[in-house]
């Protein structure tokens, strides 16, 4: 089998949630201006990327990248170079050549999003072309289900879905003083008084705060037995991460959505900078780099539990590796788990009584909504 | 001052420009895709396909225009489609805080190359800026001229060549890696043999390495090189080989380890520094961050003692006023990207009126406000 095209179409378009549209601690609180609503900085080089290869026995993978238009044009116009008459099952190979070809202007980053995406499509053609879905290739059922957690404040809704664990987003930083932190506590307490004594709880913070802030909220916060709390600093200070890991008590620390390849989370596993890794498969590298992690941090004793896992591509790499054991699930407060969205990509799986289960088809089990991808490609002709 | 507009516009060469191919893509040298036969021959083999890089250019309401670097095509879509919306509007004075919002509104996608050369050219506008509204050349911005004359060194293996203007260090790039055995590390080893004879005992020779190499493979070459004398071994690994760098910085003898070129911000300099990777760092100001970082960098590098040598310092107009307020080890890369059959040397930045050459080993920084440049609109209209 031989790759024919490559091709990759940025997804950006501005969207609005409770993500991007209320207070949340970021990496831009500190300054007035970008504090209210994450919206007032994203970007469009954060956008998804569609990643499409064509080969010549008719099957055609599909991969989901990061990165933006950015990303579409290494993919298109450098990755399409060592890809394009190559057999997709080489898929180890054409990997390395990407991450090689890519040093002089990656490493991290938009780079490896490119390399993700089309990382994930290679892996749904070998799906599509041996008949099985994707974890069967890479070791199978580790557990029959797959729990989930809810990411975002909205627990009524999640409690009302079956969820057993959920994360918050705090809305607080450094910027915001000592009523800022009496204010994340109080949410933090309201959680725990919504969901019971025995539901997970954890807690996302963005970039947002410094290791002085974070030891200070732990403290407060060691009442309410958070689970973990999730990526308090910028991932460049990996020293301080482990500084907070050594210290903090009576919770986890969790960290590595913006973390990439094998080579970056071996820094954080070997300087102890996290209890809990959090790579996310579209970013960082790859199904391919996923498991490569996933291994490491099972020989380091160091669970897995993927950034957005719950996706139809990270549920595969977590079905198969026995040290993943959730899926993190964003859902819209309101919608019903079993209304399908109307999104470019049929065939992800929801959530049901609070498990997942990833999809049985043929590689990643997912098909183009041609309807929603007309327009996709008409602006990607545009371009 | 506010900044009104910030845009990239592709760099290409005008109607009639003859640009022969470089050695730098065209030759045999070892480069992290040497370990395929297929990609091995020649750097064209496996670079990009998006056509030319981008200049930067930041205006503002008082008509002034800052020069940026230039970026790899995709930049373009991170400048103008991202940091400009952070940066209009704004005061190109608040550099600082400008560095620092780009950045962390870069996170989610940042932290290493793409978006960080993205920031570099950004930044580097605004210092032209800040030179330019201040009637200072930059170099009086980040500590004044404490260097007239800035030694030059040459990059390249025509040294005989280079020889007749004035150089008098040169940096080999090697041509063999691990894929071609021990046969390969006597070709290496033949090159700094001939140049050395070429030279004489009393210059400095270095080897640029490329990321080609591993760490075992390195330590052969170092023991090989020593009857040599060479100066530094450079970018031996792979930037994400940390700990290799650390081995082979504690384990070689008679000549320094230099890297960095492709590292990023003070956060990636941090690690070389704290880990004691290296002897020499090299950052490139057009892709570390700018100028505003390489400052930072410097200034941990200092403090444990260890020199910055910049990548292609001696080429970009905004690496000659950085070396130039340097106090100490202002040494300018010149990696000379003609051949002898050109007959003469080419600037990196054709596009760019202004940019000092190199005169009998020198760069001499200029006095204009700003970095001193123009652009020269006729590459720019394609």
């Amino acid at each position: 089998m031989r790759i024919t095209r490559v091709q990759a179409f940025d997804l950006y378009e501005e969207s609005h949630s409770w993500i991007s549209e209320t207070l949340i601690a970021n990496p831009l609180s500190i300054y007035p201006r970008y504090r209210e609503r994450r919206s007032s900085w994203f970007g469009p080089p954060q956008g998804g990327v569609l990643v499409i290869i064509d080969t010549d026995e008719g099957i055609t993978g599909i991969g989901m990248g990061g990165g933006g238009q950015p990303a579409a044009t290494i993919i298109e116009a450098h990755f399409s170079t060592f890809l394009v008459g190559q057999d997709p099952f080489n898929i180890e190979l054409l990997w390395d050549q990407m991450y090689r070809a890519s040093m002089p202007y990656g490493r991290k980053g938009t780079a490896t999003m490119a390399i993700s995406g089309v990382d994930l499509a290679l892996w749904d053609i070998i799906g599509k072309a041996k008949g099985e879905p994707v974890y069967r290739l890479i070791g199978g059922k580790t557990k029959d289900r797959i729990p989930v957690y809810g990411t975002g404040n909205h627990l009524e809704w999640y409690k009302e879905l079956g969820f057993r664990g959920f994360k918050l987003a705090m809305p607080h930083g450094p910027a915001d003083g000592h009523e800022g932190m009496r204010n994340n506590e109080a949410l933090v307490r309201a959680a725990r008084e919504t969901i019971g004594p025995d539901a997970e709880l954890m807690l996302d913070c963005y970039m947002a705060w410094t290791v002085e802030y974070t030891l200070r909220m732990a403290e407060m916060l060691e009442p309410y037995r958070l689970r973990w709390i999730e990526e308090f600093l910028s991932p460049d200070d990996i020293e301080g991460y482990a500084e907070v890991k050594r210290t903090i008590r009576r919770m986890a620390t969790a960290t590595g959505e913006h973390e990439y390849t094998r080579y970056g989370f071996r820094e954080l596993i070997d300087r102890k900078a996290a209890d809990i890794l959090q790579p996310d498969i579209n970013w960082v590298g790859g199904l391919s780099e996923a498991i490569k992690i996933c291994h490491m941090a099972s020989a380091a004793g160091l669970p897995v539990i993927p950034h957005g896992g719950g996706s139809a591509w990270g549920l595969h790499l977590i079905m198969a590796n026995v040290n993943c054991p959730w899926a993190e699930t964003f859902v819209e407060p309101g919608m019903r788990v079993e209304d399908e969205p109307q999104g470019l990509l049929l065939g992800a799986p929801r959530p049901k009584d609070g498990y997942i289960v990833p999809s049985d088809a043929p590689g990643f089990g997912l098909t183009l909504n041609e309807a929603a991808f007309a327009k996709v490609r008409a602006r990607h002709q545009g371009t | 001052m506010k900044i009104t507009r910030v845009w990239a516009t592709p760099v290409r060469p005008p109607a009639g420009y003859d640009a022969p191919a470089s050695w730098l893509s065209e030759s045999l040298v070892a480069n992290p895709m040497s370990i395929y036969p297929a990609y091995k021959d020649r750097r064209s083999s496996w670079s990009t396909r998006w056509g030319h890089e981008v200049l930067i250019r930041v205006e503002t309401d008082e008509g002034l225009v800052g020069i940026g670097g230039t970026a790899p095509a995709p930049a373009a879509m991170i400048v103008e489609g991202h940091f400009a919306h952070l940066l209009q509007g704004q005061d190109p004075a608040n550099v600082g805080r400008l560095w620092d919002q780009m950045f962390r509104a870069s996170l989610p996608y940042g932290r290493k190359g793409l978006p960080i050369m993205a920031i570099s050219a950004v930044d580097i506008a605004l210092w032209d800026l800040l030179g330019k509204a201040r009637g200072v050349p930059v170099y009086e911005l980040l500590g004044g001229k404490l260097q007239e004359q800035l030694p030059v060194y040459a990059t390249g293996n025509e040294v005989a060549w280079y020889q007749q203007f004035g150089f008098t260090s040169f940096k080999l790039a090697m041509p063999h890696g691990p894929i071609d055995g021990k046969a390969g590390i006597d070709r290496n080893i033949a090159l700094v043999e001939r140049t050395r004879e070429l030279v004489g005992p009393g210059a400095e020779i270095m080897l640029d390495c490329y990321m080609a190499w591993d760490l075992e493979y390195s330590l052969r070459m170092a023991d090989a090189l020593r009857p040599y004398s060479p100066r530094w071994i450079e970018e031996c690994l792979p930037p994400d080989d940390y700990e290799g760098y650390a081995t082979l910085t504690r384990k070689v003898r008679d000549m320094a380890v230099a890297t960095g070129e492709h590292e990023y911000t003070r956060w990636g300099f941090g690690e070389l520094l704290d880990r004691r990777c290296c002897h020499i760092i090299q950052p490139d100001l057009a892709w570390c961050g700018g100028i505003s970082e390489a400052v930072k960098i410097a200034a941990l590098a200092g403090q444990r003692g260890v020199q910055v040598i910049p990548h292609a310092g001696g080429l970009q107009p905004w690496g000659i006023h950085w070396l130039a307020a340097q106090a100490t080890v202002p040494w300018a890369e010149y990696v000379v990207i003609a051949s002898a059959v050109d007959g003469e040397l080419r600037p990196l930045y054709p596009f760019f009126r202004g940019v000092p050459q190199p005169v009998d080993g020198f760069l001499s920084p200029p006095d204009r406000p700003g970095l001193g440049i123009e652009v020269d609109e006729e590459w720019l209209e394609g």
